[in-house]
């Protein structure tokens, strides 16, 4: 009897451990497949909205931050003419260039060859 | 124009207002000529140096009178001129056909006494102070210069 019922015993042991695996492994399957979709979806939500909105956001600032540089830009320029203008006076003195020479008549000069005036001294050294 | 030239040539010469030519009249015979021709012949080597014996000349016009072919020389090299290239257009007819031509041209432009000046293409004769000289010039130059 003890013959037979061992290994009736020991089978019916053997058939509840497999139960019991299976039972352990099924909830680990779910719970793959629970953590497979938990990062699916967190994934399709800030596709769908956040990054999106993200990008967009963005860009608009920077166009503005770029308007407002032009404005800046061209307001600097607006304001660097009165800076400037003290520049133009050294240069038109410096465009004077006083030289001496002879005319193609054969008579000597001096002066700047734009200047506004010509005055011939008709003289003789004594 | 001597009295007043240095005071012209700074306040309208030099800020560009005016340009000065000299052209050359010889009233007095030999003196005039080869002064003339000394002035020439510098300036010819460079012009700048024409201005610089054209105010010796003027400065040493009492000399003038009795100056021979040495007292040019000196007075030449002494304004900067190299002394074998001035002796070179000195003793050049060509040179003095030069001054001669320019005489004569200003004679054909009814120039007859000194200093005249052309200022604008009016002719203003003798030798006035600066404040008058300095009001023709004005008066042309707000006139649009000439």
């Amino acid at each position: 009897m003890i013959a037979i019922l061992l290994p009736l015993l020991l089978l019916a042991a053997c058939s509840t451990g497999s139960e019991v695996d299976k039972r352990g492994s099924v909830p680990r399957e779910s719970e793959l497949q629970a953590s497979a979709t938990m990062p699916s979806e967190p994934t399709a939500e800030p596709v769908a909205t956040t990054p999106p909105v993200a990008e967009t956001d963005t860009p608009v600032p920077a166009t503005v931050t770029a308007e407002a540089s032009v404005e800046e830009d061209t307001e600097a320029a607006a304001t660097e003419p009165p800076t400037l203008t003290p520049l133009p006076m050294p240069t038109e003195d410096l465009t004077v260039q006083v030289v001496s020479g002879q005319t193609e008549e054969g008579v000597f000069f001096m002066g700047d060859l734009n200047a506004p005036l010509t005055v011939i001294d008709y003289s003789d050294f004594l | 124009m001597l009295g007043t030239e240095p005071q012209v040539i700074d306040e309208y010469v030099q800020t560009g207002k005016v340009k000065i030519v000299f052209w050359p009249v010889l009233n007095h015979n030999d003196p005039s000529v080869y002064s003339t021709l000394t002035a020439h012949c510098v300036g010819q080597e460079d012009p700048e140096k024409f201005w610089v014996i054209h105010e010796m000349l003027f400065l040493e016009q009492r000399d003038l009178w009795s100056a021979d072919r040495d007292y040019y020389v000196n007075a030449a090299t002494a304004a900067g001129a190299d002394q074998a290239a001035f002796e070179s257009c000195y003793d050049d007819p060509a040179a003095l056909e030069e001054i001669l031509r320019l005489d004569d041209i200003r004679r054909q432009r009814g120039i007859y006494g000194q200093p005249y000046f052309d200022i604008g293409g009016t002719i203003y004769g003798g030798a006035p102070p600066f404040e008058s000289f300095a009001e023709v010039l004005d008066a042309n130059l707000a006139a649009g210069g000439g």
